[in-house]
């Protein structure tokens, strides 16, 4: 007898739908799992046998052969094994396949003893599902909360195969289902601030470079000795940047699953994420990819922040790799059969030592770098990416006078109002342009929507021939200018905008002008 | 002293009728010689009573004389440089004196009267100069003129370069000739200086000169290169080292003997314990020439150098004001107490708030945030006058995050 489950395979941050077809008939018994399976779901043939058994139903001693269809779609990890069951049940009839049946799909990981494991990208799995028109969806109770995010799907929470075959039984009806999260709640709830903004001491040049940074998505270059303070800035820029919006933490929320990194039980990314991955991290490991790609951490820090500490100690394939994703705020990443865009909208936050020992340009401790390391050193930073970082700030080591002097006044919630302010400006005024902060502005929206007072203008052609800027990085200032009048609350750029922008340069050899 | 008569007598012995041509082919052969080992031609020339005497020996003798000398076994770890060394040194010794060498118009050999005066003075003077550059009003100047050596550390601090480059251009604008090594730090800061300094002098006045420990046709370090070309527009390059000879340690040290022997006053401006700034010092020492030391921050490593001349007697520079009164030329400081005013003097239209700024650099190195705080602006504020006075030419950033007045003053950057 043949029975068929509907069941979603991921492709990047898509479900691709697949339909599980068991056939069971009388012969030598076997169990074959045909339609490009890849070795875990295989080996589900074994979890299969031993749930159905262990939920005291009949496992049939007949031949048995499950397909995946289509058949050219590659079928990865154990997410079928549920599904694989479900069909076998109803292939032997000892679940009814009725009309209600016919509109629930399944996804799940089976455990030997018939309990259902949380899988990864669930949500993306609940949209394939409410995509192709199915009312109902079975799945770990784990992962109930995020596929419930999407609107018009039921989600039935199970907890193991016998579970899950009751609800197939009953097509859904009268059985427990997962209730929308209430997400206004969720991203209004003020975090628990284990990090805040008024932690740091000190500081005020770097405090004010990265408000004006984060308010206008302009990436940032922080140079300073080690222990300055440079991680600890980093790790309180979510904090400050303006809250998510429904459609951006659902976003976020789907790479997060699909790369496994949603707690089981949570419905929603509500905090903007930062990565910090460690400078030995692979290109692929950055910028994603892979066999069947996965996504990289460029992607994790989508709508949050990438702090790449150590900068120059990157792989330079890994850095190179950055270029593209930066640029265009995603990243396609092409494959034989495929190619999966992963989105990657971030703010860059790289950071660095002025040299290998940390100590160059430092007032009390002496820089022991041979010259040719220094420059070795910086120039392993490639042209195109330092331009498409707009500030380049240096941290000082603090006086120990000024390690005591905090302003408890500059929370992180403050900080975060002013931010969502200046945003607010730059949005309405790049509306249908596509760009959504100053810092994606393109040569043509610059010259057609940034006013410069006149003043400004002779600042910056000044500035432009003795601190000799390229074209380039004249462009950069006034990017970075018009953020620093979006802060002050004024339309056109005036001249403390601009000379404030051109502080914002490192002024050691070789990055200064760049 | 005696070796001018010793060269003067050279000429008047009978077997002196020699032709001067022949002279200058010896001349150009030991400088050649020397060239590949260190010493070889003050070896000779102790030997001989003088260089003069040591032109005067046969080619054969010379064999004879390298025959007789032992060599020091090389160290292991330079074998295949001095092997290379030895090899090179072999076959000029074997080819002899070459008329075609001397004939070069970039070489300059002890016989001639372009030689510099002031080097016939050292116990080892090289037999030979190579020289680019402006050639004739190069030598010319290094006769004539007053002539400091500004020296120093590879990897100064932002202080130590800010301050070659104030002497340097002083002493530039008072008429002196400075010269230095070309290499990194110090050395480059002031050839740029005096070159800045000159700009919108006449074409072709000479303004520096740099002494290499190399071959006048190689640019080490090359991250120079550009300087190099400036300082052969505007000056001249001078070895004792012939033409493509390559950079070894042992030729900075010799290269430190000709600048001292080059200059009536060397200024150390930052440099360890042992540095070849040192090293130039003490070469000036001994041929008692006036040295001069800028002082630095106690207990800085860079600071060590320079402190230990002052404790052995060196005289303080704080500006090439002393230079030229250690030299006896106080009158030469034309037009420098005009600079003295400072950068905030220039500035009358300057507003309240930058000038508040200023003067909370008056006492040093400030970060952006000491400085909001002391001019009681905000922090974007002072960010904001930091760099329109770094435009204006009246401050400059030192390196993470903190500000300093320039006390050169001049709105040109590197």
């Amino acid at each position: 007898m043949l029975a068929t489950v509907a069941s979603e395979a991921l492709r990047g941050l898509e479900g691709h739908a697949v339909d599980v077809e068991a056939d069971v008939v009388a012969a030598a018994p076997t169990f074959n799992i045909v339609g490009l399976p890849d070795a875990a779901v295989q080996e589900s043939r074994e979890r299969v046998r031993a749930a159905i058994v262990n939920s005291s139903f009949e496992f049939p001693s007949r031949r048995i052969t499950v397909n995946l269809a289509p058949a050219d779609l590659r079928k990865e990890g154990p997410s079928f094994d549920l599904p694989v069951a479900l069909a076998l049940l109803q292939a032997t009839g000892q679940v009814p396949s009725g009309d209600g049946a016919r509109g629930i799909a399944a996804v799940g990981e089976l455990g030997l003893d018939g309990g259902l494991r949380p899988v990864t990208g669930a949500l993306a799995v609940a949209e394939g599902v409410r995509r192709r028109g199915f009312p109902g969806l079975v799945l770990p109770c784990q992962n109930a909360a995020e596929a419930a995010l999407v609107p018009g799907l039921g989600v039935y929470p199970v907890r193991d195969l016998r579970g899950a075959a009751a609800v197939l039984a009953a097509g859904g009806k009268g059985c427990e289902r997962a209730a929308a999260p209430d997400t206004a709640a969720l991203l209004s709830a003020r975090h628990s601030g284990d990090v805040d903004w008024s932690d740091i001491a000190g500081q005020g040049q770097v405090k004010r470079a990265l408000e004006v940074a984060v308010a206008g998505a302009h990436n940032v270059l922080l140079s300073g000795p080690p222990g300055a303070g440079k991680t600890m800035f980093a790790r309180r820029l979510p904090g400050i940047m303006p809250p998510l919006t429904l459609d951006e933490a659902v976003a976020v929320t789907r790479v997060h699953s699909v790369a496994g990194l949603l707690p089981a039980g949570e419905a929603l990314v509500v905090r903007r994420p930062l990565r910090a991955p460690h400078h030995t991290i692979s290109s692929p490991g950055l910028v994603g990819g892979g066999a069947t790609p996965h996504p990289g951490e460029v992607s994790l820090a989508h709508l949050g922040v990438l702090f790449l500490d150590e900068f120059p100690e990157f792989r330079l394939s890994a850095l190179e790799g950055l270029r593209q994703p930066l640029e265009d705020g995603d990243v396609t990443i092409s494959r034989a059969l495929t190619s999966v865009r992963f989105p990657a909208r971030i703010m860059l936050v790289a950071a660095m030592n002025p040299c290998p020992c940390g100590f160059w340009g430092d007032r009390e401790r002496e820089c022991t770098c041979p010259s040719y390391r220094v420059r070795q050193y910086r120039t392993r930073l490639s042209g195109p990416l330092l331009d498409r970082i707009d500030l380049r700030v240096e941290v000082p080591r603090l006086a120990p006078a000024e390690r005591r002097t905090l302003d408890l006044e500059q929370t992180s919630e403050v900080v975060c109002a002013r931010v969502t302010a200046a945003r607010e400006r730059q949005l309405a005024r790049l509306r249908g342009t596509g760009a959504y902060a100053n810092a994606h502005m393109t040569v043509r929206h610059l010259r057609r929507l940034c006013r410069l007072e006149p003043d400004a203008v002779r600042l910056l052609d000044r500035a432009y021939e003795t601190l000799h800027l390229s074209a380039r990085a004249c462009d950069r200032v006034t990017k970075v200018a018009q953020t620093v009048a979006d802060l002050a609350g004024v339309e056109a750029i005036a001249e403390e905008h601009v000379a404030e922008a051109l502080s914002y340069r490192l002024h050691g050899d070789g990055l200064g002008a760049g | 002293m005696g070796t001018v008569s010793v060269r003067a007598e050279d000429r008047s012995r009978p077997d002196g009728d020699m032709a001067v041509a022949e002279l200058r082919a010896r001349a150009v052969w030991l400088a050649e010689l020397s060239s590949w080992r260190g010493g070889f031609a003050g070896a000779l020339a102790e030997a001989r009573g003088g260089l003069g005497g040591a032109l005067l020996e046969s080619p054969r003798a010379v064999a004879a004389f390298v025959g007789a000398r032992r060599r020091r076994a090389p160290r292991a770890e330079a074998d295949a440089e001095a092997e290379q060394d030895a090899g090179a040194f072999a076959a000029i010794l074997a080819r002899g004196p070459s008329a075609e060498a001397a004939a070069d118009p970039g070489v300059v050999t002890w016989v001639d009267d372009a030689y510099p005066p002031q080097l016939r003075e050292l116990p080892d003077p090289p037999p030979a100069l190579y020289v680019r550059g402006l050639v004739a009003a190069g030598l010319d100047a290094l006769a004539c003129r007053h002539v400091v050596a500004v020296v120093g550390s590879r990897s100064p601090s932002a202080y130590g370069r800010e301050m070659a480059r104030a002497v340097a251009r002083d002493l530039t604008a008072a008429g002196v000739l400075v010269v230095s090594g070309l290499a990194l730090g110090i050395d480059a800061a002031a050839h740029e200086a005096a070159l800045d300094a000159a700009r919108g002098r006449a074409a072709g006045s000479v303004v520096t000169a740099a002494v290499l420990g190399c071959g006048a046709d190689v640019e080490h370090p090359p991250s120079n290169r550009k300087l190099f070309a400036r300082v052969r527009g505007g000056g001249l390059l001078v070895t004792e080292f012939a033409w493509g000879i390559g950079a070894r340690p042992w030729r900075f040290p010799a290269r430190n003997r000709v600048m001292a022997g080059l200059s009536e006053a060397v200024v150390v401006v930052e440099g360890a314990e042992r540095s070849g700034a040192l090293i130039t010092a003490r070469y000036a020492l001994d041929l008692g020439r006036s040295v001069l030391a800028v002082p630095g921050e106690a207990g800085r490593r860079l600071s060590a150098g320079p402190h230990r001349l002052l404790r052995q007697g060196a005289a303080v520079c704080e500006s090439a004001q002393d230079v030229l009164e250690e030299l006896g030329y106080g009158d030469l400081a034309v037009g420098w107490a005009d600079r003295q005013a400072g950068p905030g003097g220039g500035d009358q239209e300057a507003d309240e708030p930058a000038q508040r700024v200023i003067r909370a650099l008056d006492d040093g190195v400030r970060t952006a945030d000491q400085v909001a705080a002391a001019a009681n602006v905000t922090v974007s504020g002072a960010l904001a006058l930091l760099a329109g006075l770094e435009i204006d030419g009246a401050v400059e950033a030192c390196g993470g995050g903190a500000y300093r007045l320039r006390r050169d003053g001049t709105a040109a950057r590197r």
